[in-house]
């Protein structure tokens, strides 16, 4: 069905039922996938989306337009997995040693098999994996990940660097066998 | 990083209980946004109503103290000023002897238009007053409006009496 992003959160603001599920079933699964990444869980992904897509609905109104709203709707989804996965365990500072390319270009190519690389960012740490994600998939800012994780964005660049020198390693496994 | 992970990555789908659960919250939240309205809307109407008509008794009443007390305070400024008014006619009442013992002395004077026209006077709100005193002398107890009306006579009378005096004492 093609309907308009406007009429579409107008009938969510009037909270009707099938508004709602058409503008869930519209970003569902982009926003499950950023949980799954974030969480990796399946079980913490659905948690996250099902309470973020709640709060989406509560707070349609306040939308104000200053972002698209698949935008705005997956703040809401990163902050709820975010939530899902805070421990108290605090981030390393990792050394970015600047003379090692943090081009990952060289190791994925065409062939690399997708499915395995989603394996190899899922077995990452969970801290360096959820900035990994947030900022070489999902395309944040290390400003706005260093809002939204609270962190220092210092340690949201080093935490990357670490994430694609852990990356690096596991993908030359595949290219040296 | 050049390669757009974002699109060659899988895609997950979320199952279908997700959907089922939000709905289940949403609806949650509506009955209790429709609670809220039924619960506790109400009873704040009510509740307002209530305030309302309690000030409007509360003033109403506050009006109506104001009135009695206003009222209750003429009714007093009256009684006191009729008692007053009776006593002083009371002690300064001249009988008609002394009024003839005044004109012994001036007869001229009391002779000419303006004395005889004052005496006519003192004797009509004499008659007066003894009829009134006569009308009323078996009741028991004295009327009020009477006695207002009897000392009204009274105050005419002395008014005309000084009158009388200071022309005849010219």
């Amino acid at each position: 069905m093609n309907i308009s992003e406007e009429t579409l959160i107008q009938g969510c603001v009037q909270q009707d039922r099938r508004y709602q599920k058409l503008l869930y079933e519209r970003y569902c699964e982009a926003m499950f996938t950023v949980a799954v990444r974030l969480c990796n869980s399946y079980e913490d992904a659905e948690d996250a989306l099902q309470e973020a897509f709640v709060e989406i609905f509560r707070n349609i109104q306040q939308f104000r337009k200053e972002s698209t709203l698949g935008a705005w709707i997956k703040k809401i989804v990163v902050r709820s997995a975010i939530r899902k996965t805070r421990k108290d365990t605090k981030y390393t500072e990792y050394e970015i040693i600047h003379d090692i390319t943090d081009d990952l270009d060289t190791y994925i190519t065409q062939e690399t098999d997708m499915e395995y690389l989603e394996k190899c960012i899922l077995s990452l740490p969970e801290k360096c994996r959820q900035i990994f994600v947030l900022s070489e998939i999902e395309g944040y800012a290390h400003e706005e990940i260093a809002q939204m994780l609270n962190i220092s964005i210092g340690t949201s660049k080093s935490q990357l660097h670490y994430a694609k020198q852990l990356l690096k390693q596991k993908l030359q496994i595949i290219l040296k066998n | 990083m050049k390669t757009n992970l974002y699109q060659k990555l899988p895609v997950y789908k979320p199952s279908d209980k997700v959907w089922q659960n939000i709905e289940k919250e949403l609806d949650a939240l509506q009955k209790v946004q429709s609670n809220v309205k039924y619960v506790y809307l109400w009873p704040l109407v009510a509740g307002f109503i209530l305030v309302f008509f309690a000030t409007l008794l509360f003033v109403n009443r506050q009006s109506e103290v104001a009135k009695n007390h206003q009222s209750l305070q003429i009714t007093y400024s009256e009684e006191i000023l009729d008692s007053v008014l009776v006593q002083k006619v009371q002690t300064d009442t001249v009988s008609d002897t002394e009024i003839e013992n005044i004109c012994e002395m001036q007869p001229v004077k009391c002779e000419d238009e303006y004395a005889k026209s004052l005496l006519k006077q003192i004797q009509d709100l004499s008659q007066a007053y003894l009829e009134l005193d006569q009308s009323t002398a078996e009741q028991s107890i004295p009327d009020v409006t009477v006695q207002k009306q009897k000392a009204h006579l009274e105050k005419e009378k002395h008014k005309r009496i000084k009158k009388l005096k200071r022309y005849l004492n010219e």
